[in-house]
């Protein structure tokens, strides 16, 4: 076995029908792919070895995802082109791989240097997109706005790193940028649930992962 | 079933499969009607059209004939079955969610020669067919090239009783062992036989429990069942189990079977002490002991397909018994609720009168009956009053021998014969030991000896 594996990052979307499934299935679902693939996928040590796999941040269930990140590692340096094909022919059609590069292996991980991410928001049809706008504007005028998530209570203001309303009237489309670090994750169904809104009647895509810059 | 069903196919569907679908898209294209496409059908071997059978019942309810309402229809359905077992298929449905048996499963073996006497399937998937080593490794790698999976289930009825089965283990050990997959190989003979077979797997066995299946406890039952069990045998099956490095262990058990005494009931909490007390001697307190017990139903084309169910409260005080026996010793119990028992022994003894039944009950609302959140019993009994059935006559009735039983048109190479031989056997507390030494004339050789493949190399269990 090579000492030194080939850190391979891939960036996906992920939509239609499959934006319903979740994070560990999701994880299970790539796992799968990859070994239809037959590369020679790096695997973790120990006693129950496991696929090496590194999905940046878990999407919501129900969001759009069309610029996510993940690594995986294989054995042996292959040509990207070689990857690229074979993974394309092993996924599922609505996982749609957008692009696929060689990464050091020391560069920090995917999760450690995520900072934030960027929402866009296709609002319901019945939403006065003037009228939520006055409403955001009230609600980031606060000091604080405090969620409440399990037994905890958590300032959505802190994590929201911009927010607002453009295409009006005809087409109106709210953006927001949220921290997403380990410790701070925004979720912007919490953000719509204050304005009023149900996320259920709003499709929601994650557009953007920034990571910090090397 | 008649209602709701316009043909069955009756066995093993592999072939008869694509002669119904000829059949079918023939009268298709003729334009023939319904009635007359429906006939058609009946003339394929193993197809069962219950509308073309007349149920003649007798004053107290049950059935005096079955006869073909029509010329040219079968008196009697032969079930179909395929001589060599076909290709298994590897090009699968992937889930994209996390399902139940979420693996490669792959089929080993068809059949059964052990002739447990409660048992359906061991006597509708006659005659035993076993696929070879090399057959069922090539099984293995396409089907891992074509689905990612990254468990694979060797499945049969009896997997230690496949004639190649250690051999199979070893290769698939072998040939996979540094392909990160686990193995599992369920429904394991209570021997130290199949903990060596475990053994041959090393690193791919799955994490988890040990199983095993004894179903009755005492040596009384096990000879009513023909599942006999030597007690040594089943201790030092147990000890090897616990000593070879698994944590848990888990029992089925069944209650409710015929001629069964509190006593006999009792033998299942003393069992899953003794157990536990090995367990716990080899490797401490960490060992668990699960008792899963099952509520037994005499099944259609079963030597027990005469015996009425135990009543709700039989069950009841048997399921009390096994919970008080279980308090506070650590041993885990995990039960059916009668009620659900009593609901599937309606269903898998009814008549064809139970259709109307299964239609009224849904139109008053019963749905999803198996989640136990919901108490669905009061619909099916307002059900049976509708339709002017009682629920016991299904359920509870001793049925004569003499009785025309509503399969009884329904032929599974099985003979009445040796069902009735096999009751009396049971009823005598005699065993018949396993059909591969000794021929029981159970009558597949007889239906179906002529298709029998000459070659070698096909192996049936038949001697």
């Amino acid at each position: 076995m090579n000492a030194e594996p080939i850190r391979v990052r891939v960036t996906y979307a992920k939509h239609g029908n499959l934006r319903f499934i979740g994070h560990l299935d999701l994880q299970r679902l790539f796992e799968r792919a990859l070994r239809r693939t037959n590369l020679p996928l790096r695997y973790t040590q120990g006693f129950s070895p496991h696929l090496r796999l590194n999905l940046a941040s878990a999407l919501p269930l129900g969001f759009i995802g069309i610029a996510e990140q993940m690594d995986f590692w294989l054995d042996e340096q292959l040509p990207l082109e070689e990857i690229s094909a074979r993974l394309w022919a092993a996924l599922p059609a609505e996982l749609i791989l957008k692009d696929l590069r060689f990464v050091s292996n020391q560069s920090p991980s995917l999760q450690a240097s995520l900072l934030s991410s960027d929402y866009e928001v296709i609002l319901p049809m019945e939403i006065d997109p003037l009228d939520l706008q006055g409403k955001l504007a009230a609600l980031l005028a606060r000091d604080t706005i405090p969620v409440q998530r399990r037994k905890k209570s958590v300032d959505l203001k802190s994590l929201i790193l911009d927010c607002g309303i453009s295409g009006i009237p005809a087409k109106p489309v709210m953006t927001i940028s949220m921290k997403s670090t380990p410790l701070e994750n925004g979720r912007p169904d919490e953000l719509l649930t204050l304005l009023s809104m149900d996320p259920a009647d709003c499709v929601i895509t994650r557009t953007k992962l920034n990571f910090l810059e090397e | 079933m008649a209602d709701f069903i316009d043909a069955f196919v009756i066995g093993e569907a592999e072939e008869v499969a694509l002669e119904l679908l000829g059949s079918f898209e023939e009268c298709k294209r003729s334009k023939v009607s319904k009635q007359e496409t429906l006939l058609k059908l009946s003339q394929i071997p193993g197809v069962y059209v219950p509308s073309l059978y007349d149920i003649i019942y007798a004053q107290g309810g049950s059935i005096t004939r079955i006869i073909p309402a029509m010329q040219d229809v079968p008196p009697f359905v032969i079930k179909r079955i395929v001589p060599i077992l076909p290709p298994h298929p590897t090009h699968l449905i992937v889930p994209n969610i996390e399902t139940v048996h979420d693996r490669l499963s792959i089929e080993i073996m068809r059949g059964c020669t052990r002739g447990c006497r409660f048992c359906h399937a061991g006597i509708v998937n006659r005659p035993v067919r076993q696929r070879p080593v090399s057959e069922i490794l090539q099984i293995i790698e396409d089907g891992l090239a074509s689905t990612g999976y990254e468990e694979i289930g060797l499945l049969s009825l009896s997997s230690s009783d496949h004639t190649q089965i250690l051999e199979l283990t070893r290769a698939v050990y072998e040939k996979f062992h540094d392909r990160r997959i686990f193995v599992s190989l369920p429904s394991l003979r209570i021997a130290s036989f199949s903990v060596e077979l475990m053994d041959e797997l090393r690193d791919l066995r799955p994490g988890g429990g040990f199983t095993l299946a004894p179903e009755a406890a005492s040596p009384r039952m096990q000879a009513i069942i023909n599942k006999p069990l030597d007690n040594t045998v089943i201790e030092e099956t147990v000890r090897m189990i616990f000593e070879h490095g698994w944590l848990s262990l888990k029992l089925y058990y069944m209650i409710g079977l015929p001629g069964e005494t509190l006593e006999d009931v009792q033998a299942i909490v003393d069992a899953g002490k003794r157990v536990l007390a090995i367990g716990r001697q080899i490797r401490g307190n960490r060992v668990r002991v699960h008792l899963s017990v099952g509520n037994f139903i005499p099944k259609p084309h079963t030597p027990f397909q005469w015996y009425p169910l135990n009543s709700m409260d039989e069950l009841q005080t048997k399921l009390d018994l096994l919970k008080t026996g279980v308090y506070r010793t650590g041993i885990k119990l995990s039960y059916n609720i009668p009620e659900t028992t009593l609901l599937e022994a309606w269903l898998s003894r009814g008549d064809r009168r139970l259709g109307r039944v299964i239609h009224r009950a849904w139109q008053l609302g019963a749905k999803f009956d198996a989640w136990g959140e919901n108490d669905n019993m009061p619909f099916w009994r307002q059900a049976f009053t509708d339709c002017g059935l009682d629920p016991d006559f299904y359920a509870y009735r001793q049925r004569a021998v003499e009785e025309t039983l509503p399969w009884d048109h329904i032929h599974t190479g099985v003979t009445k014969k040796h069902l009735l031989r096999e009751l009396e056997f049971s009823q005598a507390g005699k065993t018949s030991p396993d059909c591969r030494q000794q021929c029981y004339a159970c009558g597949i050789l007889n239906t179906f000896g002529d298709k029998r493949p000459v070659s070698p190399l096909v192996y049936w269990g038949c001697p």
